[in-house]
């Protein structure tokens, strides 16, 4: 066996457990300097990943696949996790609690959500679901003194863990069927069940891998966990839970439904379009009336995952490249703002939406960056993610399915309304009477600038990335 | 078909399916959270029965795939049990109920 091919996960776990290890040995007062050790550890992961190979080479025995697309997502959830490592130090320091285990679970979940994306086998993608997930339910409780996380920890893990054996059901029904764990495998032998008369059966399997999976990514109507997690978890991990296991839950639907079970004949394409309308509608309205902004930014990225589902139920290669693009454009909007509330957390503001009253008086560079955060939300021209629907819409129009071209672009005229009440508050709402003033650590600059270019940059030249997913979206079957 | 028991596969399929059945219903109705995590433990089981019958009977050559299988679910319910658990000492810690009707600081 070679595990050269998996030196990019190998490296993070490897940071993760050393980082466990300096905790003890680094005194308290300087361990500010793990955060280093975390981003470097990162980088290096992600170079081995640049230089892994791409040619679609099966790797130990089989389980894992390098092609574009085990590229694409490695980077992506390594970029997500680096983000998050930027500006978690100051606001879990500011919390009292441990840097390094805190830092340790992000690595361990990361490595979970690469394995899940690189997985040519259900059994491997299961276990890095599994690792992503487990590490995750304990970040989401990470802050053991506040209620409020306690709780989210807990429904996040009751969510997850019925999910999975939800997901896993569906899995042994796929293999009563084929006889197989392999991806493509599946894949060939579902085209021989269904003329054996098993397709119900699969289809059943089908269902069930996509409820589970609809859990993982909050889709409607599955998605009442997300709201409670979101809003009680660190910030730092509400941003990790958006993007990064967002992104793996994406991943695996695009592993597991678009390319294992693509061949079941049947209309689950148009069931996953009408699943896409429902997640982006409800998750569109709920956010109208939400007071907290963590709160709101959770039913936003509900209906975000609704657009990029309907970029999967396209399931073109112009679509899958749409979702890709769209989830690059995700990653640095969704973080930038919640670095944004971050760190005014860190400075001691609340996160309810009045709390945002004259912030652009009183930060004016924190309330232009999360204004141009929620513009790129929203889907202004010249931001990332004007791009990323912009394509979403193209294929879905060129994928015959306009309807959802108009859901999204219904979908995009109800979401002003909150996105402006969060812009009207910060500028137009007057300043309160004991306002204090913003600091900001270099750490936290790093991540805005890193956001905020990348979001512009996507939505200015979004060539480069554009290209780099349609070139991950097309060797995926 | 039959097993080496001679059982059919149907018969194994019936006790999972049950297995998962009740185990759903008591996840999504109990409102102890250590009542919720049984449930789900014993949709797990009922993944394993799943596997382990269907190994028995796919054709040759590929039974030890679902073996495999299950076995990797049992080291992962295991993870998973123990930080749930963890979970909900921490808050029957401070919150003196493991309730989760009563575990609901957050609305809307």
């Amino acid at each position: 066996m070679n595990f050269g091919t998996v030196w990019p996960e190998i490296i993070l776990a490897a940071v993760g457990m050393a980082l466990i290890l300096l905790d003890v040995i680094v005194p308290k007062q300087r361990q500010r300097a793990l955060g280093l050790v975390a981003v470097l550890g990162m980088v290096g992961s992600g170079v081995a990943a640049a230089f892994e190979p791409r040619n679609g080479a099966l790797a130990l025995g089989g389980m894992i696949i390098l092609d574009p697309l085990s590229l694409f997502f490695r980077l992506l959830f390594l970029a997500g996790a680096l983000l998050v490592t930027l500006f978690s130090v100051d606001y879990i320091r500011g919390k009292g609690r441990d840097l390094a285990e805190f830092l340790a679970l992000v690595c361990f979940a990361t490595t979970g959500a690469m394995i899940l994306a690189i997985s040519w086998n259900v059994v491997s993608l299961f276990v890095g679901l599994e690792l992503l997930s487990i590490s995750a339910y304990v970040l989401a409780g990470f802050l053991r003194d506040e209620p409020k996380s306690n709780e989210a920890g807990l429904k996040y893990f009751l969510n997850g863990a019925l999910a999975s054996s939800v997901l896993l059901f569906g899995l042994s029904l796929v293999y009563g069927v084929t006889g197989q764990t392999g991806i493509p495998e599946i894949a060939k032998a579902l085209v021989t069940a269904q003329t054996q008369g098993y397709s119900t059966v699969a289809l059943m399997g089908l269902g069930m891998v996509l409820v589970g999976l609809g859990f993982k990514i909050a889709a409607v109507p599955f998605h009442l966990w997300a709201p409670d997690a979101y809003e009680g978890s660190p910030t730092p991990i509400a941003g990790f839970l958006s993007v990064v296991a967002e992104g793996a839950g994406i991943a695996a639907i695009i592993r597991l439904v678009s390319v294992a079970m693509g061949p079941l004949e049947g209309s689950w394409g148009v069931w996953l379009g009408a699943l896409s309308i429902l997640t982006m509608t409800v998750g569109n309205v709920t956010a109208l009336w939400q007071k907290n902004i963590k709160r709101m930014l959770a039913y936003s990225s509900v209906a975000q995952v609704g657009y990029i589902l309907a970029g999967l139920a396209v399931g073109t290669t112009a679509g899958i490249g749409a979702v890709l693009f769209y989830l690059a454009a995700y990653l640095f909007m969704t973080m930038g703002a919640f670095t944004v509330i971050a760190s005014l957390s860190s400075a001691g503001q609340g996160n309810e939406i009045s709390d945002y009253a004259g912030l652009g008086v009183r930060s004016p560079i924190l309330a232009v960056l999360l204004t141009i955060f929620m513009a790129s939300l929203l889907g202004i021209p010249a931001t990332a993610g004007f791009m990323g629907k912009l394509s979403l819409i193209g294929a879905a129009v060129h994928g015959g399915m306009a309807w959802l071209a108009v859901g999204i672009a219904v979908n995009s005229a109800i979401s002003v309304a909150y996105y402006w009440l969060v812009a009207r508050t910060m500028w137009l709402d007057p300043v309160p009477e004991k306002a204090e003033p913003i600091r900001r650590s270099a750490e936290l600059g790093a991540a805005l600038v890193v956001t905020t270019v990348g979001t512009l940059f996507l939505g200015i030249l979004p060539q480069v990335v554009f290209f780099f997913a349609n070139w991950a979206s097309v060797g995926i079957r | 078909m039959p097993g080496a028991s001679g059982v059919p596969l149907i018969g194994y399929l019936i006790v999972a399916a049950a297995m998962f059945c009740i185990g759903a219903f008591t996840a999504l109705r109990r409102t102890n959270a250590i009542m919720i995590l049984m449930g789900i433990e014993l949709m797990l089981n009922a993944v394993n029965v799943n596997l382990v019958a269907f190994s028995r009977f796919v054709p040759a050559g590929n039974g030890a795939r679902g073996q495999v299988f299950a076995l990797f679910v049992l080291a992962v319910a295991a993870a998973e049990a123990a930080v749930g658990l963890a979970m909900v000492i921490i808050v029957s810690r401070r919150r003196d109920t493991i309730d989760v009707d009563h575990i609901n600081l957050m609305r809307g």
